[in-house]
């Protein structure tokens, strides 16, 4: 069946090219489809409940997102030429379709008191041209409440404007990049930054952009390199080459085909695709190359040979790989999802197309007139390279699982410092325009995040009601108590200050009145001068936001203030508690909801969901690993051995991260489904081996030194593919990505090494049942 | 809420306007437009008015509101256009006045009484004409003085000619171009105006606004049309905006010249605080 196989393949190259370049050419068509998907609420699953909140808010009061223009001067904003520049910087804003509202230091409503008047108009209808002027306009802004810390620094050297796009504003990333080139206009000398979650998002589209047109290229320099220095050979850099292009080509082509968007999560996939797809070509070219020395036998015939003993390991690895990947399907995140199935896609597609096109394309080609050893090879085979490994472990296979032990439980020690949280700062980078644009709005505006939560009386005019007013005010103190919340804004603010200007604007009526009707008439009195509520109530008062603006900070910090607030709620608020028992103004009780309906709600909730995720996808993918090759090689105990260097691999990778303060977050997490889908490769070809070569005599440094000379070249080559085709994430815009690139190019190494050191070491003190079980005949050779 | 539109309020004022003019041929944009601004603001006609009107106000949230008010106007050649509008419902802000006083060419002058303070204040707005009236996307001020069309807006020279349908009639208007002066670019947010006048009455049935990215942002429709004093007016009329959805649907239940002519009592700042909305309904 295998040669049948390889026979038809060998004799039909053309057959064989020209299906593949069809197939191709359909996926390729398929490609410019594929959407980018960077908007993190649409990556949990749409009846969560913090999303059913989060798109009821956005559908009652608009936008939930803090979009936020800041400009920022080294003395004072009150100048007519900055002041000029901000005006104008509104007018334009809000000329973009998809903006809801502006609100700014210019245009602003500001509410002014005396005893015989009330004014309620915009800040500023005109810049001011002399010193007075600008002097009263500075007093009337910086004396505002409404206007202090949210659009004007409490210092007067920075101005933020508001943004609040229309919730049906699909592109938000085309909105944000029309921001950028109007702030982009009034830069110098006022610094000017654009930031918050819009801004973070489309930095995010545009990275994911930018990063694959950057890392294709450089990871197919990186193969090109590593396969001339395995191989040494045209024939044996183009063909792995192709085969991993061709395969990355099927893989974004079933993406588009099947109408999946790139993620942050999911865009890398094609680039981990050739550093791991590479891995089939190097194994199938270099056994190949083994048998091809053997000049008595025709091309056919050392092609035949060639499918027929490599088809069952590259199946078995593809299927480990496969499994890897797959195991990702355990998480409740579909970019999560999408980026396992979809690499595990490709990684078939790999393997397949490494067992047709290059025999295909071979069974054109002469056989090499001699053995090239490559430089990479001739060190390997050298006596620094494998053989001196051979026989060091020959001596002191004791001390090297003494050794891997101690390491294995220093890394475990260090296992519980590990941080699990993202950072967004930290995912960016430091020094980055986001980055920064979130540290001027921290720092001037008290916060960079803004979240809410909703007060829903059920009742028209519930808002009106002083106990209500009175109750949230007290859940407003209580939020600005909490570690990362700057400050708060509900209709409780506009009430007070209201009432504080009616009152000649006298300090002491900075307070809820108690009568219901004169709270009523002060709104009415701001909404008849043209005042928007916004989010602070609905036309009908029967529900409103408040809006909580904090720092950015990490998604451990969030769920516990999300946590925190919950409790709050749940015991004032609740249908239960005792506190929520209100009455209106004529004696009848009130029903009042409080709920969480921000986007830190959905933040938290999804890293939560990441956490979850990642202890089940690690269990998944090593139990399915450990399935499948016991399974393949007929024995528990060989499925076991497989699994020592992944066990080794991670604690090393989480061990290290733990020392190292590198937070397990949303790139990172992934690195353990990586790991075992990939590393678990070198233990099976490894095993595979060594198997065979012991079974020729039973004797078992004669099969290590056999099995490390030929398999092991295949490893190194593969590793080091792999080590290098990771390491190329180091070009990738995203910090968090940068370093997810190091630990898998470190996981790479660390697997690779294990398989060479501490398998041999236990194989040379331990003669496991399966290897006596084997039958020589009959079975294909390993690489 | 975004708020509207002088034309609004101007075609308000046309709903009660009276005295029919005669349709006169080939009429240029901006006589067309002296016309229609000869029929005057909300508070109607020549001499004292009395109305009773409904808001129902639904905002971008799709919520709605709802109030009542009495309107007082008291218009006289010569002296201040002046307008009273005391709230009815919602009970929360019963009795709360509203006074405008409007000396010819001149900004108006506002006042405020809130009964739950008995304290009356005057409202100074420097966003000129910009307050929603009760939330609505009306303009408090405008609906008091109305204002003119022509301080702020050259009309096209060419008009053309089209049919509008209300319920079952089909009337025939002039289709009359605004554009902004130059001068007035900075403060007005619609810099093109689009009104369908009416040819024999000149009433305006149909108005867009343009905003500055030349959007089209509102839209006004008389929704029913009836007669007061042998004059067409709008009984129910409807301010959209067509980007946020929100909507204002005015509707004039009583319109009445009063028994006598009403006092100069209602409309002085001093005495709001005197007046009490029971006898003010009795009016």
């Amino acid at each position: 069946m295998t040669r049948r196989f390889a026979a038809w393949i060998v004799d039909h190259p053309f057959w064989v090219i020209g299906v593949i370049l069809s197939f191709t050419a359909l996926f390729a068509g398929a490609i410019p489809s594929i959407r980018f998907e960077q908007d993190f609420e649409a990556f949990l699953p749409q009846d969560d409940p913090a999303v059913i909140a989060l798109q009821r808010a956005e559908e009652r009061y608009g936008d939930q997102k803090l979009f936020m223009v800041a400009i920022e001067t080294d003395d004072t904003i009150f100048k007519p030429s900055t002041l000029t520049k901000i005006k104008e910087m509104e007018e334009l804003f809000e000329q973009i379709p998809e903006v809801d509202e502006v609100r700014g230091p210019t245009n602003s409503q500001v509410i002014h008191g005396t005893e015989t008047a009330i004014t309620i108009s915009v800040a500023l209808p005109e810049i001011p041209t002399t010193p007075e002027e600008l002097e009263a306009y500075k007093e009337r802004v910086l004396e505002d409440r409404l206007l202090r810390g949210f659009v004007i620094s409490e210092d007067g050297k920075a101005a933020g404007v508001l943004i609040r796009l229309k919730p049906a504003a699909a592109e938000t990333v085309d909105v944000v990049n029309r921001v950028l080139e109007i702030a982009e206009r009034y830069q110098g000398p006022e610094r000017i930054y654009v930031g918050g979650m819009p801004r973070f998002n489309q930095f995010i589209a545009e990275s994911m952009r930018k990063d694959l047109t950057v890392l294709f290229p450089v990871i197919a320099l990186v193969i090109v390199m590593v396969l001339y220095l395995s191989f040494n050979s045209w024939r044996g850099i183009v063909l792995p080459l192709a085969t991993v292009i061709l395969s990355a080509i099927w893989e974004v082509g079933t993406m588009g085909f099947l109408g999946a968007p790139f993620t942050p999560f999911s865009f890398i996939a094609p680039i981990v695709l050739m550093a791991v797809g590479t891995a089939y070509g190097i194994h199938i070219l270099n056994k190949y190359y083994e048998e091809a020395q053997n000049h008595r036998r025709s091309r056919r015939e050392i092609l035949i040979e060639t499918i027929s003993k490599m088809l069952s390991p590259t199946a078995m690895a593809a299927l480990t790989t496969l499994a890897g990947f797959l195991a990702l399907l355990s998480s409740t995140l579909w970019p999560q999802r999408d980026f396992g199935v979809y690499t595990g896609i490709g990684v078939v597609y790999a393997a397949l197309l490494a067992l047709t096109f290059i025999p295909a394309v071979l069974a054109r080609l002469p056989l090499p007139r001699s053995e090239r050893r490559s430089l990479l090879a001739r060190w390997l085979q050298g006596g620094a390279g494998l053989p001196g490994l051979t026989r060091f472990i020959e001596r002191a296979p004791v001390a090297i699982l003494v050794v891997a032990a101690l390491a294995a439980s220093g890394w475990a020690v260090g296992l519980p410092r590990l941080r699990i949280e993202t950072s967004v700062k930290e995912f960016l980078g430091k020094g980055h325009p986001v980055t920064e644009a979130l540290d001027v709005l921290e720092r001037h505006f008290g916060g960079s995040l803004r979240t809410a939560i909703e007060i829903d009386l059920g009742m028209r005019d519930g808002l009106k009601e002083p106990a209500v007013l009175k109750k949230i005010l007290a859940l407003q103190e209580f939020l600005e108590t909490l570690p990362g919340v700057h400050r708060t804004m509900s209709i409780t603010n506009l009430v007070r200050e209201l009432h504080q200007k009616f009152h000649a604007d006298d300090p002491n009526y900075y307070m809820i009145p108690d009568d219901r009707k004169l709270i009523s008439q002060l709104l009415l009195l701001f909404t008849f001068q043209g005042g928007s509520l916004g989010q602070m109530a609905l036309t009908d008062f029967s529900a409103g936001e408040v809006l909580i603006s904090m720092e950015w900070i990490s998604s451990t910090q969030m769920s516990k203030l999300v946590a925190e607030i919950q409790k709050y709620l749940d015991e004032r608020f609740g249908p239960t508690a005792t506190a929520s028992a209100l009455l209106t103004s004529d004696g009848s009780p009130i029903q009042i909801e409080a709920e969480q309906v921000g986007t830190v709600p959905v933040y938290a909730r999804l890293m939560e969901q990441i956490r979850e995720n990642q202890i089940w996808s690690l269990l998944t993918s090593v139990s399915a690993s450990w399935l499948i090759v016991s399974l393949l090689m007929g024995s528990v105990i060989a499925g076991l051995l497989c699994i020592v260097p992944l066990v080794l691999t991670i604690l090393t990778e989480f061990g290290l991260m733990a020392y190292l303060d590198l937070p397990l977050d949303m790139s990172t997490m992934m690195i353990g489904s990586i790991a075992i889908g990939i590393g678990i490769d070198y233990a099976i070809h490894f095993i595979e081996r060594y198997r065979h070569e012991f079974a020729q005599d039973g004797e078992r440094r004669r099969a290590l030194e056999q099995t490390l000379a030929r398999t092991g070249a295949g490893i190194g080559y593969n590793a080091l593919a792999l080590t290098l085709g990771f390491g190329v994430l180091w070009l990738s815009t995203f910090k968090g990505l940068n370093i997810f690139g190091s630990l898998v190019a470190l996981t790479m190494v660390v697997s690779a090494l294990s398989t060479f050191t501490v398998i041999p070491a236990i194989l040379l003190l331990w003669r496991p049942g399966f290897l006596k079980n084997r039958r020589i005949h009959g079975r294909p050779t390993p690489t | 809420m975004k708020t509207i539109t002088k034309f609004a309020l101007i075609v308000l004022g046309l709903a009660l306007g009276a005295g029919a003019l005669g349709a006169q041929p080939a009429l240029t944009g901006p006589q067309i437009l002296q016309r229609v601004e000869e029929k005057g603001g909300i508070g109607g006609t020549e001499g004292d008015l009395i109305s009773d009107v409904k808001f129902e106000i639904v905002g971008k949230d799709k919520k709605t509101a709802t109030n009542e008010f009495r309107f007082f106007s008291k218009r006289k050649k010569g002296e201040p256009d002046r307008f009273l509008v005391a709230f009815v419902k919602p009970d929360d802000v019963r009795g709360t006045l509203f006074l405008s006083i409007k000396p010819a060419g001149k900004e108006a002058d506002l006042w405020l009484y809130l009964p739950a303070l008995g304290i009356v204040k005057q409202l100074v707005n420097a966003q000129e004409r910009k307050g929603s009236f009760a939330g609505s996307n009306l303009s408090f001020e405008d609906l008091g003085s109305g204002f003119k069309y022509s301080e702020d807006y050259n009309a096209d020279e060419r008009v053309a000619e089209e049919k509008i349908k209300i319920g079952d009639k089909e009337y025939t208007t002039y289709v009359l171009m605004l554009r902004v002066k130059k001068e007035k670019e900075r403060i007005e947010d619609y810099p093109v105006r689009k009104l369908w006048v009416e040819k024999s009455e000149f009433v305006v049935l149909k108005g867009e606004a343009y905003n500055k990215a030349n959007r089209l942002e509102t839209v006004f429709e008389a929704l029913a049309l009836g007669k007061f004093e042998n004059n067409t007016v709008a009984d129910r009329v409807q301010i959209r905006n067509v980007l946020d959805g929100s909507q204002t649907t005015v509707g004039f239940l009583t319109r009445k010249r009063p028994g006598q002519a009403l006092s100069d009592d209602l409309f002085d700042p001093n005495n709001l605080k005197n007046l009490k909305i029971d006898d003010l309904l009795k009016l």
